[in-house]
């Protein structure tokens, strides 16, 4: 048992071994940022680089962050006692009056993948519901999702909220009738037209340490 | 005989319909409308009220699809326009709600505006392949108001004389779109018995019935307004990964509307419509120039016909987001096989880019793809005026068929198509002619139709009571 056989189950996406393996290596006294660094993280950067390379497809990479997040729960409870953090926390949902929520599933779980801490607002979400919810995480990423051109006015108000309120948050917007012409007029931090690029974008806005 | 297309076998349509049963029966739709629940729930479906899943047995399948009327037209204001369903034909309608235009006259990449929607819908009246409007694009300089829905359907009507589907969005419209077809169509009896209008319902996909659409529709019940049933499903992410089981999601879908439509108002008319496309495993978006989709548009209009229900079907895609030889090639596959399975109505030239984007242009290059597909799939003529060989013998070895009597109505009996769209001459004459690009003739047709086409004007008695509906609705918005 090492860390490379965790590395290689998130890149096989051997989602039923990877609790065993990781906690093999807990068990082992191996360093927790080593098993997150080099076995989780390392593994998902990996695979972001064969996805971003053509050699993966989103499904893959879906069931790879499966596999990780599912490895990532049984060295959670040890995290607090580490020197080790999350990349970013980043709070996610369709905006007010939006039930298509599937765009959003995706990026979520790509973001996880790649090392964020998920706070998951659902579907039809209040600009307030955003800005409390950043709040109250100190969230350093807020990325809303409209597939109506109905609901997008919605972007602009949670936007504006946050902004006003002088909170550090960054936001960024995403869904098949939104533009970056629409997030720069909305004034919000950043737009991407798919999942994968949201990631690049998370990870350009919320540089890791 | 006619070129045949089939990609389903009986079989396959029995397997199908048995595993839709087995959905519905066991895992059972989201339905959020509590309207639509109790309909359900009075007409014996298992109703869970907290999760608000909806199981449905196969004896309420069978008996609701009994329900649906498989004799049905589609009315229209311009006579001769009505659209009988199940009668071997096979008309355009437009592609829907695009928020992004190519502009015609500067190719700016632009937000569509009301000028813009009115100009689609305007070259939809003038053209005879369209029998059928969908709104081409949002109008994303009016704001949702009663008041300009009203001004909308003023100019819908006022500028497009065939059937109109239009769905919205909230249930205080139904009153005046009400309103409205009575000033136009006349009383309630009336656009009962002539369907002038239809809806549009979307089951949002995987299995869920939504409360906002629905619940605008259901304050239409009374009026027999036809509904078509369009789940839109993305093979991979919203369905599953294989073509057969998203049409049997797809088909689930569809069912479970019907069931709910039936148990609120037995014998609505509805058409099965269903657009069943695939995911690019790439980036999880619509892939919307693949070949898969043509394949399962053919599929659900082979499983219309397998109910003896009304189809709408779905061609016309691209991943392009301008006119283009990738779009070209894409749209010309995906117009062919579907127009080859021959649903009652074809959705939908006129949008790019995963039907995102709307481009004038593009949609006069849609038309000739259908036309030709149309064409095609008139296969082999073998009426006994084709067979020629008494001429085969006449003109013998080494002669010619020019002046022959038999070519010459040939040529006009429909058998040949002679496209007056595109590039068909001599080289020489081509470049005399300054060498033309497609776009610049698709843009030259676009300009004489909005320039030439008169729309069917109201009465004046229409105009004074339309003006009087759109007052009271401004001061309610």
């Amino acid at each position: 048992m090492s860390v490379q056989d965790i590395f290689n189950a998130i890149n096989e996406f051997r989602d039923t071994e990877i609790v065993n393996l990781v906690q093999a290596e807990v068990d082992a006294g191996t360093d927790i940022s080593e098993i997150l660094d080099n076995g989780l993280i390392g593994a998902m950067d990996e695979v972001g680089k064969k996805f971003g390379e053509g050699l993966l497809f989103v499904p893959e990479m879906l069931m790879a962050a499966q596999t990780m997040k599912a490895g990532l729960e049984v060295i959670r409870p040890l995290l607090a006692d580490s020197d080790t953090k999350p990349r970013g926390t980043v709070i996610i949902g369709t905006v007010k009056g939006d039930l298509h929520d599937i765009g959003k599933n995706l990026v979520a779980m790509m973001l996880e993948g790649a090392g964020f801490t998920i706070i998951d607002l659902g579907v039809d979400v209040e600009p307030q519901a955003f800005f409390d919810a950043a709040k109250e995480n100190s969230a350093e990423l807020v990325a809303m999702s409209a597939l109506l051109t109905t609901t997008m006015p919605a972007m602009e108000e949670a936007v504006k909220l946050i902004k006003d309120a002088g909170l550090p948050t960054k936001m960024v917007i995403g869904g098949a009738p939104v533009t970056q012409a629409y997030a720069d007029k909305i004034s919000a931090d950043g737009y991407s037209a798919d999942a994968p690029g949201a990631v690049e974008l998370a990870r350009s806005l919320i540089p890791g340490d | 005989m006619k070129t045949h297309l089939q990609v389903l076998s009986k079989e396959e349509c029995d397997k199908i319909h048995e595993r839709t049963l087995y959905v519905l029966s066991h895992v059972g739709v989201k339905v959020d409308t509590a309207k639509g629940r109790a309909f359900l729930k009075k007409a014996g479906a298992d109703v869970d009220e907290n999760t608000h899943i909806v199981k449905i047995s196969p004896d309420l399948v069978e008996s609701s699809l009994k329900q649906v009327p498989r004799d049905l037209t589609l009315g229209a204001r311009r006579s001769g326009a009505d659209l009988k369903m199940n009668n071997g034909n096979c008309v355009l309608c437009m592609d829907g709600e695009a928020s992004v235009i190519i502009d015609r006259k500067t190719g700016e990449r632009r937000p569509s505006t009301f000028n813009d929607w009115l100009e689609g819908t305007r070259i939809g009246d003038a053209i005879d392949d369209f029998g059928m409007y969908w709104g081409l694009c949002e109008a994303t300089d009016k704001e949702d108001t009663v008041g300009n829905y009203v001004n909308h359907l003023r100019y819908l009507f006022g500028n497009f004389s065939k059937h109109v589907q239009d769905p919205f969005d909230t249930a205080d419209k139904a009153l005046w779109l009400l309103e409205v077809l009575q000033v136009i169509f006349g009383d309630k009896e009336a656009i009962k018995k002539h369907h002038p209008f239809s809806f549009l319902l979307c089951p949002q996909s995987p299995l869920m019935i939504d409360e906002q659409y629905t619940d605008a529709y259901l304050e239409l019940l009374g009026w027999d307004i036809p509904v078509a049933i369009m789940p839109m499903m993305l093979m991979g992410a919203t369905s599953p990964g294989s073509m057969v089981s998203t049409i049997v999601q797809g088909n689930s879908e569809v069912m479970a509307m019907i069931c709910l439509l039936q148990a609120a108002s037995p014998g609505l008319p509805v058409l099965y419509a269903p657009i069943l496309s695939i995911m690019d495993p790439r980036t999880g978006r619509l892939y919307a120039g693949a070949i898969e989709n043509s394949i399962m548009s053919s599929a659900q209009v082979e499983m219309g016909r397998y109910y003896g229900l009304p189809v709408e079907g779905t061609a016309y895609n691209t991943d392009q987001y301008e006119p283009s030889i990738q779009a070209g090639y894409e749209r010309a596959l995906n117009g062919i096989l579907p127009t080859l399975s021959w649903p009652d109505i074809m959705i939908a030239p006129g949008l790019l880019g995963g039907s995102m984007v709307m481009s004038l242009e593009q949609m006069i290059i849609d038309i000739e793809i259908f036309r030709l597909s149309k064409h095609a799939r008139r296969g082999v003529v073998t009426d006994d005026d084709n067979w020629l060989e008494d001429v085969i013998a006449k003109t013998g070895p080494g002669g010619n068929y020019l002046m022959e009597m038999s070519t010459a109505k040939a040529i006009r009996s429909g058998e040949w198509y002679v496209s007056d769209f595109g590039m068909h001459d001599s080289y020489e004459n081509w470049i005399a002619a300054g060498k033309k690009p497609l776009m610049e003739e698709a843009a030259e047709k676009v300009a004489d139709l909005l320039n030439n086409y008169e729309p069917m004007p109201f009465t004046d008695d229409q105009n004074g009571e339309l003006d009087k509906i759109q007052k009271r609705a401004e001061q309610n918005s």
